[in-house]
């Protein structure tokens, strides 16, 4: 897999469960723990190569210059802290401030994400908190490192609609205010298209399709990414009434058994296959970040 | 007219939160009105902690209704006590978001299917295990499946698992709550396709619990806007979504994603 993240820029990661787009963010954010490891490949930050950093540069490292908010507020917010503690911690260790100013810089940061009553809600615990106001929270202890990366693993899949287009827009809003470089792994094809510059769609552990993603969307090429966007785009039009059944793509996605195995993952599951696609595609590029793996890709007509 | 297969009147149910003050009433679903009619598909929309699934189980009669009716196929349920309930509850059947918490990891696919009919008394074991093979057919799974755990199914499979053991007593209503927001995206469709293609051929009535408004919409014939509780919005699924009247609903409508 490879990927390129320029400041300024939200990248979206996109795949099913199981696809292995979850581990390639650990991977970046070094945080594949001791069941997984990089077996080849080099991931560089600002020019450093991180599988040589060490667990002192690996603290310094996330937090500071990266960050990562998770699909599930609760889980990643300690149940016994108060919401600012955490905020207030990560403001004395990465901006230098006493206990004082880090509790004040937090309310600060909490007013900043949108919270209404951000004094009441840093003293609040998570549990007092809706699910949309604690990844606000999360999302303010990711940035209080002021870090030049977010990874942002379905930030909103745990919130309703309101929430959830509410953090999107707070996230563009910090990006392009920060100049952040933003890594938001999905499994929703429009919500990316949406909200980030490029794309790069991941099926069975590859990237299969990248590039920006209003051509991702309004002219995909691999045959993966063109079932996903008709499958999205079916439920615009007429509704079932009138017999439409929507798209299908059939059968299930690989299992993680089956990775690597020789020939296009997609293969079964594909209505351009055949035989040639017994061997493996090589990924085609047009430009930089942008290409396909793909023997019998779709062309723009 | 038609009497409707489930038929809910200002229902009110209250839940006990036990605190620190003991044990309060707070009811969680207030004067609800909502009736589903065989062969239509009834949406209640609305975010997280509206309600909207504690009327669901009020409607399967899994939680007590604190004032108001519930009814099935015309017999009010409301307060039948369980064994008069029991013969009743064929009728009505629910399907769960996530066939993984839904399903029991031990028990054979096959075995979970027949459970419902095992439960009803319903045809002897010959009977029953053709009724499953008759279910997987129409579910689209192959009949070998029937010896499986669920463990070893995909999700989307697990969830026509789910259905077929919805469907083995033949019921007139099927409560879907989330049905398909478990499932990989490219499988959603064809649960969904199977869901609509189920309704055709049995004349089944959803009562349809969603998140993504867009399905709702491509879905439902009615739905109906939750809010605290209530009903604030209820019409035919074209009229609401194209002319939403209340505030809550244009809010809802104008926070999700805009159609392309």
């Amino acid at each position: 897999m490879s990927l390129s993240l320029p400041a300024g820029r939200a990248h979206g990661l996109v795949g099913e469960s199981g696809s292995g787009k979850t581990l390639a963010a650990l991977a970046i954010m070094g945080l594949l723990g001791d069941r997984a490891r990089i077996a080849a490949g080099a991931i560089r930050f600002r020019g450093e190569d991180l599988r040589r950093a060490g667990p002192r540069r690996w603290r310094a490292l996330r937090g500071h210059g990266m960050a990562m908010v998770l699909q599930d507020p609760l889980s990643a917010l300690d149940p016994v802290r108060r919401v600012g503690e955490p905020i207030a911690e990560s403001l004395r260790l990465h901006r230098h401030l006493d206990v004082r100013g880090a509790r004040e810089e937090a309310v600060v940061l909490l007013n900043s994400v949108g919270l209404p009553d951000a004094r009441r809600a840093a003293a609040a615990y998570p549990h007092e908190l809706s699910g949309g106001m604690r990844q606000r929270a999360l999302l303010a202890a990711a940035l209080a490192g002021d870090p030049s990366l977010l990874v942002a693993d379905e930030p909103t899949t745990a919130l309703d609609a309101a929430a959830r287009e509410q953090i999107l827009t707070l996230l563009d809003h910090e990006r392009s205010r920060r100049g952040l470089a933003l890594l938001l792994v999905s499994h929703d094809l429009s919500l990316v298209a949406r909200h980030c510059d490029d794309g790069s769609i991941v099926y069975a552990g590859r990237i299969v399709e990248a590039g920006p993603t209003g051509r991702l969307f309004s002219t995909p090429r691999h045959p993966y990414t063109a079932g996903l966007v008709e499958a999205g785009l079916a439920l615009d039009r007429p509704r079932r009434a009138a017999g439409h059944a929507l798209p299908v793509i059939p059968g299930s996605v690989l299992p993680v058994e089956r990775f690597g195995e020789p020939g296009c993952a997609f293969h079964e599951r594909c209505p351009r296959a055949d035989s040639a696609c017994a061997v493996t595609p090589p990924w085609s590029a047009r430009l930089p970040g942008e290409g396909v793996a793909c023997h019998h890709p779709l062309e723009a007509s | 007219m038609e009497t409707p297969a489930l038929e809910i009147q200002a229902l009110t149910v209250e839940l006990l939160l036990r605190g620190a003050g003991g044990v309060r009433r707070r009811a969680v679903v207030r004067d609800v009105s909502l009736g589903v009619r065989r062969g239509e598909t009834v949406a209640l929309v609305g975010e997280s902690g509206s309600g909207k699934s504690t009327l669901a189980r009020a409607a399967l009669r899994l939680l007590p209704a604190a004032a108001g009716s519930v009814a099935w196929d015309g017999v009010d349920v409301t307060r039948l006590s369980p064994a008069r309930l029991r013969p009743l509850r064929r009728r009505i059947q629910l399907v769960f978001q996530d066939p993984q918490a839904s399903l029991d990891p031990r028990m054979a696919v096959g075995s979970q299917i027949a459970e419902p009919l095992a439960i009803h008394r319903i045809g002897s074991p010959g009977d029953r295990r053709r009724r499953v093979a008759e279910l997987l057919d129409q579910m689209g799974l192959p009949r070998s499946i029937a010896g499986r755990l669920p463990a070893g199914l995909s999700g989307g499979q697990r969830q026509r698992v789910a259905l077929a053991r919805a469907l083995a007593v033949d019921p007139d209503v099927l409560v879907l709550d989330e049905p398909v927001s478990a499932l990989d995206v490219s499988v959603q469709a064809q649960v969904v396709n199977l869901i609509v293609d189920l309704q055709r051929r049995r004349g089944l009535g959803y009562l349809f619990i969603g998140h993504d408004l867009r399905l709702v919409r491509w879905l439902a014939d009615r739905t109906a806007v939750f809010q605290g509780g209530r009903i604030v919005e209820e019409g035919a699924t074209e009229e609401v979504f194209t002319r939403p009247r209340h505030p809550y609903t244009q809010l809802l409508l104008t926070s999700s994603p805009p159609a392309r």
